[in-house]
């Protein structure tokens, strides 16, 4: 095991020396923290802790205001509370989508790496079929498919993202049941099962975690989307896209005041963009830590 | 390269058919009522419902409804579109040139750039230029498409009064290329402009065009970057670099001739990725700036339920993709000696 | 004989995350004109790194320290380490080139071998080419007397250009024509001549077949091929020095004979000096005239070859002979493993495996002294 605490520990150090990750993670963790601590930053709707309050009737937007700090949206959403919480809503989507992706990745491609032969070919025909679409196009019939809603939505970033895992898996397993060692653990008697689990999962790991911390941010970025073009997350509900939907109609403002409404569309759109910058920066730090071509000096 | 490119064509036919069944699948989920939508050519057939959920057996098992719809398929009939108000196939046709409009000025730029930053960043490994060209790539990629379609609308439409407006022509623009003194060759508005010597329309189009090739470009340089850094990484540890400054070559020429051709191979693979995102960027970024193309047609069809709309764009973006793949394969194997004589 | 290249001291260390990384102690060594000095010596005792620092090629994150490198040139000598780049870019590839182990490494898999041979001329022996060039255009010119006029003006224009090209190598007019797509074919001229001469150098590397060589890619030769392309390269321009990093390490044993074949009727036809690394004693005994030995990092002992193989002096070398496998004898190996050089021994670096060390070895270094006329040696039992 010491060799692999070794590199743990030479990795750790490479990350505290990468700038760009101790950003990406110092911008999680504030998130994290958001998230965590939503019912105290926004006391949450009693009915609906989701579903964001209206404080009036007009549709007009209101500019940030004492009581509410990042002012009011189309219809009198207030976006300070939509904010905090989709900030649990965001971490709810994300680590949803890519904790199944992950399992129903995990257990397909290890048993497509496995058993190979006709099995693997099958699997890998399905994903090849999946990974052949454009992510937001697939994700579109399904969620017309299923009816617009968040959890529509879900099961559909489930469903177009698992294949990514699988393929890495299945590679994996490959490379190590071409090894060596396995016809030698074999020959003393350990079952094929055990010494690929044995050796597929720390070697897959890192590979993984790059792909999960990029995910994590990729997830978001396309609910977001689907949220804004209407097909997901209804109207109200504490999500940054739905926010980001209502300004549509309010990015100019009236001759002379062209910024009038810019807390319509730039506040949420902050939230989203910072959220997936820490997963992104986080997840590129770590391919470049852990690849073992660009490791070494 | 015979077998590489002969297996390639034959991997191709059960992809194909895999989207095929996909799309089918997805297809199953809606009743028979609004199934009979995907196999009207004209309006006036919705009078007729029941006979047409008779005629092509929308109640019957489930693989003799493939049997029925496969044929309809094939003949070009993917359904009647309401949204558009035409057959989902020409409604494809009518939508492509201002998708690939966008697609013409986004691919080369989000390349070019994507290689420049790449090799930069590569060459001046660790150094401020790299970490700043990284966190910028990164940065673009983090940022929410519409976010950004919204912002610079905000900025270039809304503050500097109409600069580059959303859609595809001004009114008066429009009302000129649809007349009879404009012919329309190919429907991209460019190169009409340039085939039909009017310099004005050629000028109103780019107006309309700068914002939504920016936002397509910004978010998807970062995957031509990438993959380009690490190329370039591993050419320049190669042997025949130091070979190359051994012969006494200068440093521009070490860097471009030797370690960026060849580091230049494996981002070709990418293009595939590259058109694959881009369309799903697209998609949104004409929802956006109200430019009528694919990707408006489809969310709008989304919207409203307009399903043989969804499901022939996606059919139809499916089999793109894939082609396009292929054709990045072959390129592939053709460039790099390697594989071509190999 | 008259000294060639004389390197003083050379300190070379590697900056890396696990620490400074000591490759070269104060290297001292002597080249002479026209003669075959070997390298030998362990997996990382610093022979590459030597030849590579000659070169001013140190792999980063190495740096030189400190030390000279004096090159005779023009009958002066010039201290390479304090020279500036576009020097330094004469001097490799003209004065001093660097064959290495792996040819197909070497070779760039995406360029022809025309391109990559001919590169060498064309940064070279630009004169001579242009020269060529110009030559071929008047020929061209007195022939084209009576004909279509369009072809005697771009005939024209071409002399021109090589003439400017001919008189000031770093014109400014050439290099922004080279970039536009459809003039840049007067390039042509240029690289038909320089294709020529490769040709030419190929066929001496007794390439067989040099016209049809000259078109493929590296990938489709054999080992022993790609090395002789590689040594094309390497003598195109006559340098003065050769570094041979181990050429033969990877080939087969009758390919290996026949490209030591070569190096020895080359040297003698070109008159080049070369440095010659190696783990392999045999080919020192084949191919050098003195030999030095390195040890993590320093050199430990230089003498001519026959008195290395009669009278090795250092107990490292002592051992190193011992350590040939003989039929019938017990197979004999250094104690010990080679030192971590981030954290080398102190004193004398090979004092921990040393079966004769004394007290002094672990404190001080053992500089090298002339025990014997002509033999040096770095120990402090002499």
């Amino acid at each position: 095991m010491a060799p692999r605490i070794r590199e743990l520990r030479f990795s750790l150090r490479r990350i505290r020396d990468s700038p760009l990750s101790m950003v990406g993670i110092s911008i999680i963790l504030v998130f994290a923290a958001i998230a965590l601590l939503a019912p105290v930053l926004a006391k949450p709707n009693p009915r609906d802790a989701y579903s964001i309050p209206k404080f009036g009737f007009s549709p007009t937007p209101k500019p940030p205001s004492e009581n509410h700090l990042f002012g009011l949206t189309q219809d009198q959403y207030d976006i300070y509370y939509g904010v905090i919480w989709g900030t649990r809503t965001a971490f709810r989507v994300s680590i949803l989508v890519v904790g199944s992706a992950l399992l129903i990745g995990l257990v397909i491609g290890a048993i497509a790496g496995y058993y190979g032969g006709i099995v693997d070919e099958i699997f890998m025909r399905i994903t090849d079929i999946f990974l052949a679409f454009p992510y937001i196009v697939l994700i579109m019939a399904f969620v017309v498919a299923m009816g617009a809603s968040l959890d529509s939505v879900l099961k559909a970033l489930i469903i177009v993202w698992w294949p990514s895992y699988a393929r890495l898996i299945r590679a994996e397993v490959l490379s190590v049941r071409e090894e060596d060692y396995v016809e030698a653990a074999k020959a003393v008697g350990g079952s094929d099962f055990r010494v690929i689990t044995r050796h597929v999962i720390p070697n897959s790991i890192y590979p993984i975690l790059v792909m999960a911390s990029l995910d994590m941010g990729a997830v978001v970025l396309t609910a977001a989307a689907m949220s804004f073009l209407g097909l997901g997350a209804p109207v109200g509900y504490a999500d940054w896209g739905q926010l980001i939907s209502f300004s549509q109609n309010w990015i100019v403002g009236p001759p002379g005041h062209p910024f009038a409404y810019w807390y319509t569309v730039v506040i949420p759109g902050i939230f989203i963009f910072f959220f997936v910058l820490g997963w992104s920066l986080l997840g590129d730090a770590f391919r470049d830590i852990l690849d073992p071509k660009l490791r070494r000096r | 390269m015979r077998s590489y490119i002969i297996r390639r064509l034959l991997l191709l036919i059960p992809v194909l058919f895999g989207i095929i069944i996909l799309t089918f699948a997805i297809l199953q989920f809606f009743s028979p009522v609004q199934r009979a939508a995907l196999f009207v050519t004209n309006p006036n057939q919705f009078k007729d419902i029941n006979a047409i959920i008779q005629k092509y057996n929308l109640n019957a098992p489930v693989y003799v409804q493939f049997y029925s719809w496969i044929g309809q398929v094939l003949h070009g009939n993917l359904g009647w579109s309401q949204f558009a108000k035409l057959p989902v196939t020409d409604a494809i046709i009518f939508f492509l040139p201002a998708t690939l409009e966008l697609f013409l000025f986004a691919v080369p730029l989000t390349i070019f750039i994507g290689i420049r930053l790449g090799r930069l960043s590569a060459v001046h490994r660790d150094k401020p230029v790299d970490h700043v060209t990284r966190g910028l790539a990164i940065a673009g990629y983090s940022l929410p498409t519409f976010w950004l379609g919204l912002m610079l609308l905000m900025v270039f439409y809304g503050f500097f009064s109409g600069l580059f407006p959303p859609g595809r022509l001004g009114t008066a623009a429009d009302a000129f290329v649809n007349s009879a003194a404009f012919t329309r060759y190919t429907r991209i508005n460019t190169i009409d402009a340039i085939l039909n010597l009017k310099p004005w329309i050629l000028i109103d189009a780019l107006r309309h065009l700068i914002l939504p090739v920016i936002t397509l470009t910004v978010v998807n340089i970062a995957f031509v970057m990438r993959i380009m850094r690490s190329s370039m990484l591993e050419s320049l540890g190669k042997g025949y670099v130091v070979t190359a400054k051994a012969k006494g070559l200068d440093e521009k020429t070490v860097m471009n001739k030797h370690a960026g051709r060849t580091a230049l191979i494996p981002v070709i693979t990418v293009a595939g990725y590259l058109v694959s995102g881009l369309m799903s960027g697209a998609v949104i970024t004409e929802t956006v700036f109200n430019y009528k193309g694919l990707g408006y047609w489809s969310v709008n069809a989304a919207i409203q339920l307009d399903i043989p709309a969804v499901l022939g764009f996606t059919l139809f973006v499916g089999t793109v993709v894939v082609i396009t793949n292929l054709v990045v394969d072959l390129l592939y194997a053709y460039v790099d000696p390697r594989i071509r004589l190999g | 004989m008259e000294k060639l290249l004389d390197v003083k001291d050379l300190v070379v260390r590697f900056y890396t995350y696990e620490g400074v990384v000591k490759a070269l102690e104060g290297v001292d060594l002597v080249i002479m004109k026209g003669e075959t000095l070997g390298l030998v010596g362990e997996t990382g005792s610093g022979k590459s790194v030597t030849a590579l620092s000659i070169m001013m090629l140190t792999p980063p994150p190495g740096k030189i320290e400190k030390g000279k490198v004096l090159l005779k040139r023009e009958k002066k000598y010039v201290d390479l380490i304090r020279q500036k780049e576009p020097f330094l870019r004469r001097i490799r590839g003209g004065d001093i080139s660097m064959i290495f182990q792996e040819p197909s490494a070497a070779l760039n898999p995406v360029f022809t071998v025309d391109n990559q041979v001919s590169e060498v001329f064309l940064v070279h022996r630009r004169e001579e080419l242009c020269r060529k060039v110009l030559e071929g255009i008047e020929d061209d010119i007195r022939r084209k007397k009576s004909g279509f006029s369009p072809i005697r003006i771009i005939l024209k224009w071409e002399r021109g250009i090589y003439g400017r090209m001919l008189k000031n190598p770093d014109s400014f007019l050439p290099k922004i024509l080279q970039r536009i797509p459809v003039v840049r074919r007067y390039q042509r001229r240029l690289n038909d001549e320089a294709r020529k001469m490769t040709v030419q150098i190929l066929r001496e590397m007794e390439i067989p077949n040099p016209e049809d060589i000259v078109d493929r890619y590296p990938n489709e030769l054999s080992g022993g091929m790609q090395q002789r392309v590689v040594i094309a390269m390497a003598l195109a321009c006559s340098p003065k020095l050769l570094l041979a990093d181990e050429p033969t390490t990877s080939l087969d044993v009758t390919t290996q004979a026949q490209i030591l074949d070569l190096i020895r009727k080359l040297k003698a036809e070109f008159g080049s000096s070369v440095l010659y690394i190696t783990h392999n004693l045999g080919v020192v005994a084949e191919m050098c005239d003195r030999v030095g030995v390195m040890y993590a990092g320093s050199l430990v002992e230089l003498t001519d070859v026959k008195k290395l193989f009669k009278n090795p002096l250092h107990p490292y070398t002592k051992a190193l002979f011992a350590a040939i496998p003989k039929p019938g004898c017990k197979l004999q190996s250094i104690v010990g493993t080679v030192p971590n050089l981030i954290n080398p021994p102190t004193g004398c670096r090979f004092h921990p495996r040393c079966p004769k060390a004394m007290k002094i070895c672990p404190k001080v270094v053992p500089k090298m002294k002339e025990v014997k006329k002509g033999h040096f040696v770095a120990c402090h039992l002499y």
